[in-house]
């Protein structure tokens, strides 16, 4: 005999199947049943990061580098909208590297696009909303989006000789 | 033939048939694969103790069948759905992967107790891959499990 109980239900307006396990009873034969429930939110991935190695400054002009990224999602369909929000490793968050004693500031940009052309300046712990070139599903390889990183001349001029590290972060959500 | 001889013939076609019909079996103590959240890599696997019990002896069959289409092991929402394994346990906790309407022989049924005494000798267990799982689109998805126990 076979028992199965199913109560329909409406949880944020969408109709939703809940099933419950049941036992067999004693027979000739005996049927149970289960119900399966898996529940996967919205999950963005970012991929392809590589180090900003910029070279040995020559004493002229800005020095640039730049590194196309993979987001990837698995909601959307036309568009799936994210946000991110960098982070430097300098005080307060700030974008700079450091020869262990004196800052030299950099500029980081975000392109929701490969390349550099369109790219939008970040700021520093401030969210870069509504960025739609993410592909789907997760485990998508496409290359989509991009992250550069200028120093200035001015910058570059202003400081000791050194080498200088730092890291960016940045964090990327949902939207 | 006579009359009274097809009568007794009656008897014993009746004798016969009742002493052939398969002894009491049960299968208890089922619950739902609520499955964990994921956490964006790696499979996530849930198991399930269950008990067997089978008055004639310790050997029966599990048949599990799906409610994806033919029976598939699958969740779905809407036109949504993931596919997953399910793996069978004896008390040995060796896990054998099923084959959804193919039945799958063991030999531990309890004889004694029609839900083995509150214990449990077998196990279910759901098992989805992280390459489905990365595949899937985000969304509650749900499906049903049958299992048909045979002595």
């Amino acid at each position: 005999m076979i028992f199965k109980i199913y109560l329909a239900v409406t949880l944020y307006g969408l109709p939703t199947l809940i099933f419950a396990a049941s036992d067999g009873v004693v027979g000739a034969t005996s049927t149970g049943t289960a119900s399966v429930l898996m529940t996967i939110p919205k999950m963005i991935r970012a991929r392809s990061f590589a180090n900003f190695p910029m070279g040995n400054y020559n004493g002229n002009g800005n020095l640039n580098r730049n590194d196309n990224l993979r987001i990837s999602t698995n909601y959307g369909t036309a568009t799936r909208t994210y946000r991110v929000t960098a982070s430097g490793s300098g005080t307060g968050s700030a974008f700079t590297i450091t020869n262990g004693t004196t800052p030299l500031a950099y500029n980081a940009y975000f392109n929701d696009a490969t390349g550099i052309v369109g790219r939008i300046a970040l700021t520093a712990t401030v969210p870069l909303t509504a960025q739609a070139n993410a592909s789907k599903p997760l485990s998508s390889n496409t290359n989509n989006a991009n992250l550069s990183i200028e120093i200035l001349q001015a910058d570059l001029q202003s400081v000791d000789s050194g080498a200088y590290t730092g890291i960016i972060t940045l964090v990327f959500a949902p939207e | 033939m006579n009359m009274n001889r097809l009568k007794y013939l009656g008897i014993l076609v009746s004798l016969l048939a009742s002493t052939s019909s398969p002894a009491p079996v049960r299968i208890s103590n089922m619950n739902d694969f609520n499955m964990p959240a994921w956490p964006g890599s790696g499979n996530l696997v849930l198991a399930d103790p269950i008990c067997i019990y089978n008055s004639a002896g310790t050997a029966y069959s599990v048949t599990v069948t799906g409610s994806g289409p033919g029976g598939a092991f699958r969740v779905t929402s809407g036109a949504l759905f993931i596919n997953f394994a399910v793996a069978f346990a004896g008390s040995s906790g060796a896990f054998a992967n099923l084959t959804t309407g193919v039945a799958r022989a063991r030999n531990n049924a309890n004889t004694t107790s029609t839900n083995c005494g509150g214990g449990t000798n077998a196990q279910m267990r759901v098992t989805f891959t992280n390459a489905n799982l990365s595949a899937a689109e985000a969304a509650t998805y749900t499906g049903l499990l049958t299992v048909l126990l045979q002595p």
